[in-house]
């Protein structure tokens, strides 16, 4: 039965053209078309160097790894949250917008219409991540082919770094996702999660701006979920988190714990208060 | 309220606005958990998975996804229903939305949506079937068509049919049993030909008003320019010939007063619980 909700949310939210590009395929053409656009225009004017230049141009060749790691970390910035904020607001409230609970209901067990929800925003978002990488790997190669470059595969150890920042950016949208959806089952209205899904991303952003992931004792990382997300990405892509300071490996597994722990408290809470939930009007 | 409802069949709910019809249906349904009470559909519980296929429903006016068509609507329907194979396009036919099964459901009038929604209640092939004011909306064509499908699920396919409407003309047509619901209480359940027998009247017309009142004698009263005889419909055809032996010169002789409404109106505004 958990199968066939899967199945049918996804039938459906493939089929919500709108929310779908713009919530989950906006950003990764807007990268893309962003970095072809600079390439151009630098290529063009002869001055400064290329989007893909900047990050990993290394003895006349472009290293593909990096380029894919930083596309994927772009998901973790603010800005673009919301519009993963604003697909999983047309997907967790999109039911109580179109009074539609009511088709759907008698159909299925509610925890399983509700666990498909969560199932397709994450499959959503890992298909934005891969999305973003691949749009990484266009720019950069069109940046070698203006600059005369030859782009160069990443190196063996770089398929664990990118599964790794790729695990942390997707949990971190998880969160999001499951906030937005809780705050979507209790008003039932989708401009309510819209606003309460941004306000919890850009919070965390500003809260982060003045804790510091290398000085921040470990009860912060479980205040900010962001935190504990950017954490981890750092330590899976070598990245260092201050001149010279690289991610405590102490902290990594309780930031990762925090992470589930996050989920799994937004889920089963948004999950427990759809089960009682009156749907006489949704 | 205790009420069981027997299997197979068209059974009307009938009630005003607020009478507890829809929340009913809704508790039916498992879009509303009772405070108090049970439920049993089917032999299962409400939201019992077995019994969920066997369900199917329209509540009110349905609504639906703006931005799938008729066909893609019934598809995710069926999938959210676990069905492998479901005949869409038979069902879309059926309701007479063939032509229209690729257009979007947003362009789609209320009468349309309400032919939808009877061919998403019925693509699971439920044995028990909810409608909520199946008619709303709908042209004359549709309604006969509505209530002709009814009946015909009901006897040929043996589908336990429960109906709310306010329409009573209809609810008569259609159903073989009602129950009465009035501010959350059962106040009537029982076969429609057992609620109205004994309130159809004789009405008699003739060429002398006096003439045919001293005939009836104490079975007839006065009704406007006639007379209302109240006499069993076996006792019709001796009547009316003791009348014309009598020399009363017959104009017009026709029941009326036997309907569902002026029972319903009765047990809602004045009368006494009838449920037996």
């Amino acid at each position: 039965m958990f199968r066939d909700a899967i199945a049918a949310e996804s039938y459906k939210f493939q089929r919500d053209r709108s929310a779908f590009f713009w919530g989950f395929f906006a950003v990764p053409l807007a990268m893309l078309l962003f970095n072809l656009a600079l390439d151009t225009y630098q290529a063009l004017h002869g001055s400064g160097t290329g989007a893909a230049l900047r990050i990993s141009a290394v003895a006349g060749k472009i290293d593909l790894g990096p380029q894919i790691i930083s596309g994927m970390e772009l998901a973790g910035s603010s800005f673009f949250q919301i519009f993963y904020v604003a697909g999983a607001a047309a997907l967790f409230a999109g039911e109580y917008r179109w009074e539609t609970w009511r088709l759907l209901v008698p159909r299925n067990a509610r925890v399983n219409l509700m666990g498909a929800k969560f199932v397709v925003y994450a499959l959503a978002c890992a298909a934005s991540l891969v999305a973003l990488g691949l749009a990484a790997i266009i720019g950069a190669l069109y940046s070698a082919l203006l600059n005369g470059m030859a782009p160069s595969l990443p190196g063996a150890g770089f398929a664990l770094g990118a599964c790794g920042v790729f695990l942390a950016t997707w949990a971190e949208l998880l969160v999001l996702g499951a906030f937005t959806g809780l705050v979507a089952v209790a008003s039932r209205a989708m401009i309510g999660a819209l606003l309460a899904g941004i306000f919890f991303s850009f919070g965390q952003g500003i809260a982060m701006l003045v804790v510091h992931p290398w000085e921040a004792p470990l009860r912060f990382f479980a205040y900010l979920p962001s935190l504990s997300a950017y954490l981890l990405q750092a330590w899976a892509s070598g990245q260092e988190i201050a001149p010279g300071v690289f991610a405590d490996p102490a902290k990594l597994l309780p930031a990762a714990l925090f992470l589930l722990a996050w989920i799994a408290g937004l889920a089963g809470a948004t999950i427990a208060l759809f089960q009682g939930q009156d749907l006489s009007r949704e | 309220m205790s009420l069981s409802i027997p299997q197979g069949g068209v059974y009307g709910i009938l009630g005003a606005n607020g009478a507890g019809k829809s929340t009913f249906f809704r508790i039916c349904l498992d879009l509303l958990r009772p405070g108090s009470g049970s439920l049993s559909i089917l032999g299962a519980p409400p939201g019992n998975a077995a019994m969920r296929r066997q369900i199917g429903a329209m509540i009110e006016t349905p609504r639906y996804h703006p931005f799938l068509t008729a066909t893609e609507t019934l598809t995710m329907l069926a999938r959210a229903s676990g069905l492998a194979d479901p005949d869409v396009t038979h069902w879309l036919a059926r309701v007479g939305l063939g032509e229209a099964a690729h257009r979007r459901v947003h362009h789609f009038s209320v009468g349309m949506k309400q032919r939808l929604g009877i061919a998403a209640a019925l693509i699971s092939r439920p044995r028990l079937l909810i409608l909520d004011e199946p008619t709303s909306g709908m042209d004359p064509a549709g309604i006969q068509e509505m209530r002709a499908l009814m009946r015909d699920l009901a006897a040929r396919d043996g589908v336990t049919v429960l109906l709310s409407s306010h329409l009573l003309d209809e609810v008569q047509r259609v159903c073989d049993r009602v129950a009465i619901f009035n501010r959350g209480r059962l106040i009537a359940e029982e076969r429609i030909d057992t609620l109205i027998a004994g309130q159809e009247r004789l009405r008699l017309l003739a060429t002398s008003q006096a003439a045919l009142l001293a005939a009836l004698g104490p079975r007839g009263e006065t009704d406007g320019d006639g007379a209302l005889a109240a006499i069993k419909r076996a006792e019709a055809p001796a009547l009316l010939r003791a009348l014309v032996t009598s020399g009363v010169d017959l104009i017009e002789a026709r029941w009326v007063g036997g309907g569902l409404e002026k029972f319903y109106l009765e047990q809602t505004q004045n009368g006494a619980p009838h449920v037996p």
